[in-house]
């Protein structure tokens, strides 16, 4: 009997940690991760009991993310995005996609020859899923209370070759009253095209890791955000974030978290929000 | 006239000489990649290569070769690679080692039949384990049970080699001699001892076919199952013998083998569990009968191995020993659930989950502790003195047993 006891023991702490897990992944507040992926992006989204990535960072970054914030039970990403074809935002999704299965993938449209990539998308059709591309204008309604709006490219700017960057998909997540955006590695002249059509948002990840082709102070003036993210890996070859960009920040008197400290987790009941990290 | 005694020496003298020679013949005539010369190479993965964010890598002998990210490269795939072979040199251009380099070579992929069953069977365990578990406890039964290490990552291998703890992931002899004191211990209540050895050793050669037949587990295999035969027998003296000649023998085809931390756990470890396995079993009287022999053997692996336990990874920490105590229990019962959860997983995938469900807690556990005090990593350089320490550990290690043989 003793030597069961581990056994037993084990399988008390998994009806716990199950029921415990059960529990807070239950409640209606929206939940939004900035994942410490090194250098790169991935962004990962819970509301309604619905799994949402937006990017995957290099590979093998973002799987133990995804672990830490979705249920053991959960094995279902309801919807997949990759903003841009470089690998430092989808090579991760490679084997995210060995532990979770994928209902919907969407992105953009520069990946003519990017090897990589390519084998991304065979995984996924080898899996019955073909991609959605999305342009400006576009939505995607999770519920009610719930969508994502795509602010960029518009049709003429989907089939760059030269920099693939510029063809990134930038979002707005709504949930009631909290709006966050994603900008990708978009060039700060392309993100301040979309400044006409946009207010004060309460979260604004940085574009290009906040590199100072990204983001300028035109951007910050506009925007406001009440919380700048910057998703950067530690003591990377670039430079990243660049001291100008965080010069900006502070001149701006604007409150930011930076992944390099590790994943950055907001939730939000549709007003407010709160950031731990 | 010779003595009695003086005939078993003389002959070990002479196997003794014959593989100095071996040695020395090889390491002197062995062809070595020269800096500046074009060559072709045919190699075959047998572990995944490394990759950072902008290209994957690996070693062929001394040289590192590059390859570009993608196509990305696995177990069982065969390469012919044709380049130059070039110094290894910093950003700055200044040559930082002896290493040598070949850059980005061209590369024909050629089909690697022979593996390709096994390259289907480690796939098939591994996703079994990934699509149930997080990666971090996937990455570490895949390690524990096939001794891959493809699915960890660099941020929790770096600390199981801080915590002294890598060795449990590592396709080496200590998983086989696990494997098959688990199975023994199981069944030899159930079986006769004969029907229970060679029970033993077909679950051996099975395990070996589940990781591929990975050159160190097969090498671990056979010396395990020499090793376990005669000792099963009653036979320690023979049992030690069997172990010796293996190890001679696999020198003698492949001396290179000599540096390998797979071949010194596997022959360690076996020898660990020749000596001490009895002897801990009529000591240990407070394990719970069942877990008796597993504990035996497990204790007297670890025995056998632990100069290269703690050393063979480079780098050691102060506080390995109490990390190995406090996690070792937990792994013969990792290895017997993630076992029948790779059996189950290559015929009805679905049928595997609960086992993994079950151990979930334990790998958690596993991975916790080793994260937790991987921040607590007191180092301890022994390089320069590392050869003495072994050589001290096994003479003392021989000596308390002789004192004990005496004694009776």
């Amino acid at each position: 009997m003793k030597a069961l006891l581990p056994i037993v023991g084990s399988f008390a702490i998994l009806v716990v940690v199950l029921i415990a897990q059960f529990r807070s992944s239950s409640t209606t507040d929206f939940k939004m991760v900035f994942c410490d992926v090194g250098q790169g992006d991935g962004i990962y989204m819970r509301a309604f009991s619905q799994d949402i990535v937006i990017d995957g960072g290099n590979e093998g970054s973002i799987s133990s993310c995804l672990a830490s914030y979705m249920p053991l039970y959960d094995k279902n990403i309801e919807l997949m995005v990759v903003t841009h074809a470089d690998s430092d935002h989808y090579a991760g999704f490679l084997d995210v996609l060995d532990s979770y299965t994928v209902t919907n993938f969407a992105t953009s449209y520069g990946d003519s020859d990017v090897l990589g990539y390519q084998a991304l998308l065979n995984k996924l059709k080898k899996a019955g899923i073909e991609p959605k591309r999305l342009i400006q204008g576009e939505s995607i309604k999770i519920n009610d209370s719930l969508s994502i709006d795509v602010l960029w490219p518009p049709k003429e700017f989907t089939d760059i070759d030269d920099n693939r960057n510029n063809s990134s998909l930038v979002l707005m997540v709504d949930y009631l009253e909290f709006e966050a955006i994603l900008t990708g590695d978009l060039d700060r002249e392309y993100l301040n095209l979309l400044l006409n059509d946009l207010n004060q948002v309460e979260v604004f990840k940085l574009a290009h890791h906040g590199s100072r082709t990204g983001t300028d102070e035109n951007t910050f003036e506009t925007l406001r955000p009440e919380l700048s993210i910057i998703s950067a890996g530690r003591d990377n070859r670039f430079g990243h974030p660049h001291k100008e960009v965080i010069e900006v920040l502070k001149r701006f008197n604007l409150k930011y978290l930076s992944t390099q400290q590790g994943d950055v987790a907001i939730t939000s009941d549709g007003k407010g929000f709160e950031v731990e990290q | 006239m010779l003595r009695r005694y003086e005939i078993p020496l003389l002959i070990a003298s002479i196997f003794l000489l014959i593989l100095i020679l071996r040695f020395l013949f090889f390491f002197t005539f062995e062809e070595k990649l020269i800096v500046g010369s074009d060559v072709e190479i045919e190699h075959t993965f047998l572990e995944q290569p490394k990759s950072n964010e902008f290209q994957q890598y690996f070693y062929i002998d001394d040289a590192l070769v590059v390859l570009p990210l993608f196509p990305k490269y696995s177990y069982g795939d065969k390469l012919k690679l044709k380049g130059t072979v070039e110094k290894l040199s910093s950003r700055d251009g200044s040559d930082v080692t002896e290493k040598l380099i070949i850059r980005n070579p061209e590369v024909k992929s050629i089909e690697s039949e022979e593996l390709a069953v096994f390259k289907f069977i480690r796939q098939r365990i591994v996703l079994a384990y990934k699509s149930i578990l997080p990666p971090r406890e996937a990455g570490l039964l895949s390690g524990v049970v096939l001794g891959v290490e493809d699915g960890i990552d660099d941020g929790f291998k770096n600390e199981l080699k801080r915590t002294g703890m890598l060795h449990v992931v590592v396709a080496s002899g200590s998983n086989v001699v696990l494997v098959a004191g688990i199975i023994f211990g199981l069944i030899s209540g159930l079986v006769k001892k004969r029907l229970g050895i060679i029970f033993t050793i077909a679950v051996i050669f099975f395990y070996a076919l589940l990781t591929g037949f990975d050159p160190p587990i097969v090498r671990a295999s056979i010396m395990a199952s020499f090793g376990f035969t005669a000792l099963l027998l009653g036979r320690q003296r023979v049992a030690l013998m069997s172990l010796m000649f293996s190890g001679w023998l696999m020198l003698m085809i492949s001396p290179r083998l000599v540096t390998d931390v797979g071949f010194q756990l596997s022959f360690s470890a076996t020898f660990g569990i020749i000596l001490f396995q009895k002897i801990i079993l009529t000591v240990g009287r407070i394990v719970p009968n069942l877990l008796k022999e597993d504990f035996a053997t497990t204790l007297a692996a670890q025995i056998g191995a632990l100069p290269f336990l703690l050393f063979a990874f480079g780098e050691v920490s102060l506080l390995s020993i109490f990390i190995n105590l406090i996690l070792l229990w937990t792994v013969p019962i990792i290895m017997i659930f993630g076992l029948l959860s790779a059996v189950l997983g290559l015929s009805i995938p679905i049928l595997a989950s609960p086992f993994l469900y079950l151990i979930y807690p334990l790998l958690a556990f596993f991975s916790e502790v080793v994260r937790l005090s991987s921040n607590f990593y007191i180092p301890l350089t022994l390089d320069s003195i590392y050869a003495p320490i072994t050589v001290i550990y096994y003479i003392l290690v021989v000596y308390i047993l002789m004192k004990r043989k005496e004694a009776k």
